[in-house]
């Protein structure tokens, strides 16, 4: 669990800081600034922001959000009905079926990549991947895009997995990636014999070297360079890294989350979000049951079921939900067929996605699939459709477009994509 | 794809009268001929180059290029002090016959070919990795190299070798590659890369193209290409010729944690896996030709035949594709950028990169020979002195680049002596300990490729390592056997161990003033501080905590000695030692 001394030197090193200020000469150390600087464009709307549940492996749809109860390839989970009559989902999701009101469960997603690495590119940036560009993540463009470049937390945070990087956008879009949510992320603590007094020391000795250097080069490389330095020291005396210090949350609230790394995770993604955070990424991991579907995929629901409903419940009595989109994803579905191992094997054909939050009409379901949830039989949604609602919901304009490093135009969302009007408010 | 080239090379060496018809016997593949053409061409555009780097200056920017190492800092202080002529050609030749050279080059391959590869249950990398470092330790002519690839078949393993899952941070020394290439000759490390691709033809074809003849083919993947004359069917034609390649399991039994042994090899039928699939068929049973409409057959020698088609030398982009990738990975960008994205109307290269492709040609595609030339050219010997907004144009002074990831990890070792501690002291874990920490560097540096990069691209969280993390920290810190201790052990006053410092992490001496300020810094009366013990012993995520304890149990002994540290840290952390120069 947390260690509260690390926590404590990180908050020491904020009131310190500011004392040593006129040692640094490049700036590294500037002067501390009170908290996060106030959303930029004030007096408009807060941007929106954004919260991916990743389940990484390929979620079975059939046996989450589309249950086929009594057939040959509905397996043994039974359907429950939800707060919105008529809508049924798994047995194993009671707590989010409580919540159903607030979510749209889009059964009638498609795509056609069913390999693991394209096909989580694909849902990652809303392009199937192509050799030629580097298309950015979702929460890299909402970094670029609504993001406060001067933000002392970073604009695009990603829990427990790597997520995909800024691409054209460039590495500073990339997602701040914590790999485990129970602890403080890494390399933001001084090091232990490195007192306030003594960094402040040795930043000075940095400046001087960093001068010298400008100075036989003169190239701006190297005060590109000092740049990131400086956000790094920023982030480091920001009284906002509290916000990953989860021990200040009641222990109710942290059992009703779920004490596992997802659960933890989407609390941590609340309180980032609540310290200005653009976008962050949670992942669960395991849902490639290629083998044992029905018990691992039981078991994952036991971890996603409290986190996923205590996130939703938690942002609206929080009074963040309207501007919060919970957005549960992973690559592709699970086969309806049951494989020799009691397993499912991928399905990109036909599969599902939720939204909650974020302005969206909850309380619907947006497509079908067949009987069996083989294919999709009503309101096939692709993922570029998928784009296309989310940057509508967001506030990003789909339209815009940007330019790879080899020329070619990239628009924000594929042209192919058109947003589900049902779902926008 | 709308290629907006940046011929800003190109273009400008193109209005200089085209060279003379290529005399016979080939032209020689020397500097000489690079040297003439930029020298003409800064005269024309009334270029001032930036002076000539210095030797320490050199030593560095070659060693990392060519070896990816840093200078040891004997060998750095005897090269600055050196007086004899040629002493820079002499040390190329040097740092091109270390067993460092194979070491980075296979790497090097290693992490373009294979990258993060996804099929780790058939992939078995260190055959593959054992296979390149065969062909980089005998310079083995880039041609048979490729057409080796291309063509390879055989077994992909020995068998009972390890997966290795995600990224691709496993290294190959002699010792191995000895080792795995005999036990079993059987096997043709090579065939791993068309594994890589085993279910998709398509991008095997378009990594082929791209990686080796600069064409990117597969922008004419879904549609024709928008701004070269490349059609769908082209594509399709190209990607065809891998469309005879099968792939037979021989262990069909479950193998937890080991690679599967695969025959790859060519069938007389269209037979890749996927075949049937409805969205592949388009691919696989188009007729089977090269770039330029050279029918390549349709049996099971297609393979075999587009091997000889990409490096023939009647091949327009394939020596071009190399030398221009070499010519960026030395002077941080292409003649034509992007490098790897040549015009299918080759009357448009620069002129200065068809010479070069026609004499490394000439001269039996002979690598060592091509970064010879490069290194001993004046373009490649200039300072990093960027003058005014336009400075540095046309190779008229070096850029600054950052540091390969795993160039850089080396550096940060290599500098503070850990490896020799982790020998030291946890021997028997040394090799899970640098793979925790290449792992770190592979996933905060990660830069796809080296493109010309405008502007400096970093990340906080990878400030945040060089700042915080206790490889920079403890690996600076006093403990016997790392290199602070022994600079401070070393006889000689304090001058002398700044300039041992600098040589260690700069791989120069420190100017006057530089060696005043670092002496005043350590007059500087304060208090020591106390050596803590770690608080986070339990989370030895980044592998570093045996250094750490040893850090805690010697550590700096007064103040003195801390001021030392603290030069030291801040040498691992300036632009000069991450960047090259």
């Amino acid at each position: 669990m947390t260690d509260r001394r690390e926590f404590l030197r990180w908050s020491l090193l904020g009131t310190l800081a500011s004392q040593f200020g006129s040692l640094d000469r490049l700036g590294v150390f500037d002067a501390q600034e009170g908290g996060q600087a106030a959303p930029k464009a004030a007096g408009k709307l807060q941007p929106k922001a954004c919260i991916v549940l990743w389940m990484n492996g390929g979620p079975s749809h059939v046996d989450t959000w589309d249950p086929k109860p009594g057939t040959k390839e509905g397996g043994p989970f039974k359907a429950i009905r939800t707060s919105v009559k008529g809508i049924e989902i798994c047995e194993h999701l009671p707590q989010v079926a409580a919540q159903m009101e607030h979510l749209a469960i889009l059964r009638g997603m498609t795509s056609r990549e069913g390999n693991h690495q394209r096909a989580a590119q694909l849902l990652h940036t809303g392009y199937s991947p192509n050799p030629t560009v580097a298309f950015p993540a979702l929460g890299s463009l909402m970094a670029e895009e609504l993001g406060d470049a001067e933000a002392e937390l970073p604009n695009f945070v990603s829990l427990a997995g790597p997520s995909t990087g800024g691409g054209i956008l460039g590495v500073r879009f990339n997602p701040f990636v914590v790999q485990n949510p129970l602890e403080p992320p890494q390399n933001v603590a001084l090091w232990r014999n490195a007192g306030e007094a003594r960094f402040a020391r040795r930043l000075a000795l940095l400046g001087e070297l960093e001068a010298g250097f400008k100075g036989t080069t003169l190239d701006p490389k190297v005060d590109e360079r000092q740049e990131v330095y400086r956000k790094a020291v920023k982030l480091m005396r920001s009284p906002r890294l509290k916000a990953f210090d989860l021990t200040t949350e009641p222990e109710s609230l942290k059992r009703a989350y779920g004490t596992t790394p997802f659960g933890q995770g989407c609390l941590l993604a609340r309180r980032l979000i609540e310290n200005g955070v653009r976008c962050v990424e949670v992942t669960l991991d395991g849902w490639d049951t290629h083998k044992d579907n029905f018990g691992r995929t039981k078991t994952l629901m036991g971890t996603l079921d409290p986190a996923m409903a205590t996130l939703v419940a938690d942002l609206r009595q929080r009074d963040l939900l309207d501007s919060t989109l919970v957005v549960w994803i992973g690559e592709f579905g699970r086969t309806p067929v049951i494989n020799g191992d009691e397993g499912r094997d991928h399905h990109p054909g036909a599969w599902s996605a939720v939204l909650a939050g974020g302005g969206i009409r909850g309380g619907q379901v947006v497509g079908a699939t067949d009987s069996a949830g083989d294919k999709v039989v009503d309101a096939p949604t692709t993922v570029p459709d998928l784009y296309a609602t989310l940057a509508a919901t967001l506030g990003l304009d789909a339209e815009k477009t940007f330019i790879s490093p080899s020329g070619r135009p990239i628009k924000l969302v594929d042209k192919a994509g058109k947003p589900l009007r049902q779902l926008l408010g | 794809m709308i290629g907006i080239r940046l011929v800003f090379s190109g273009l400008l060496l193109a209005a200089v009268p085209a060279p003379p018809e290529r005399p016979e016997p080939a032209p020689s593949l020397s500097s000489a001929s690079i040297d003439e053409a930029l020298r003409r061409q800064w005269k024309t555009e009334k270029i001032r180059p930036a002076p000539l780097c210095d030797d320490a200056t050199f030593l560095r920017r070659a060693s990392l290029d060519i070896t990816g190492t840093l200078p040891p800092p004997d060998v750095a202080y005897a090269f600055i002090h050196d007086v004899r002529p040629g002493k820079r050609g002499a040390a190329v030749d040097s740092l091109l016959a270390t067993r460092k050279y194979t070491d980075y080059w296979t790497g090097y391959w290693d992490a373009l070919l294979i990258g993060r590869a996804t099929r780790a249950q058939f992939l078995d990398r260190a055959s593959f990795q054992a296979w390149m470092y065969r062909a980089f330790e005998k310079n083995t002519p880039w041609n048979k190299v490729v057409a080796d690839l291309v063509s390879a078949s055989g077994k992909n393993s020995p068998g009972e070798m390890p997966r290795i899952k995600n990224l691709g941070v496993s290294r190959m020394d002699k010792a191995r590659a000895d080792e795995l290439l005999a036990s079993d000759p059987s096997v043709n490390g090579a065939v791993n890369w068309i594994i890589k691709y085993g279910q998709l033809p398509q991008d095997l074809a378009g990594a082929t193209s791209k990686t080796f003849l600069g064409v990117q083919i597969q922008c004419a993947q879904c549609h024709d290409h928008k701004t070269e004359k490349w059609t769908q069917g082209d594509f399709r034609s190209f990607a065809s010729a891998f469309s005879h390649t099968k792939f037979d399991v021989l262990d069909k039994e479950r193998k937890p944690g080991e690679v599967k042994r695969v025959e790859v090899g060519d069938a007389q039928r269209v037979v890749f896996p996927g075949a049937r699939q409805e969205e592949l068929k388009p691919f696989l049973n188009a007729p089977p030709k090269g770039l330029d409409g050279t029918s390549l057959g349709g049996d099971a020698g297609t393979r075999k035949a587009l091997a000889d088609w990409i490096t023939s030398p009647r091949n327009p982009w394939f020596a071009p594709a190399i030398v221009n990738r070499m010519w960026a990975h030395f002077l941080g960008g292409g003649l034509l950028e992007p490098f790897d994205d040549l015009p299918a109307d080759l009357s448009k290269l620069p002129p200065l990169l068809t010479a070069l492709g026609g004499e490394f040609a000439a001269n039996g595609y002979d690598l060592k020979r091509l970064i010879r030339a490069i290194c001993l050219s004046q373009a490649y010997q200039r300072a990093a002195l960027k003058q005014g907004k336009e400075g540095g144009r046309l190779w008229s002074a070096h850029p600054l680049r950052p540091l390969r990831p795993e160039v850089l990890m080396d550096a940060l070792i290599q500098a503070t002596n850990v490896d020799a501690l982790l020998q030291d002291h946890a021997a028997e874990r040394r090799d899970q300990i640098k793979t925790q920490i290449i792992q770190q560097f592979v996933f905060l540096f990660d830069v796809d490729e080296e493109h010309e990069q405008r502007s400096f691209e970093g990340t906080i969280p990878q400030a945040l390592l060089l700042l915080n993390s206790r490889l920079t920290n403890d690996g600076t810190s006093v403990i016997p056997g790392a290199a602070l201790a022994q600079v401070l052990h070393q006889p000689g006053d304090d001058a002398t161990r700044i300039q041992n410092l600098y040589l260690r992490a700069l791989s120069r001496e420190p100017t006057a003033d530089e060696l005043k300020r670092c002496l005043a810094f350590l007059a500087v009366p304060r208090s020591a501080q106390a050596n803590l013990p770690e608080t986070r012993a339990a989370k030895d995520r980044d592998g570093m905590g045996p250094i750490a304890r040893l850090a805690v149990r010697t550590g700096a002994r007064d103040a003195r000695e801390q001021a030392f540290e603290d030069i030291f840290w801040a040498l691992l952390n300036s632009s000069e030692f991450n960047l090259n120069h």
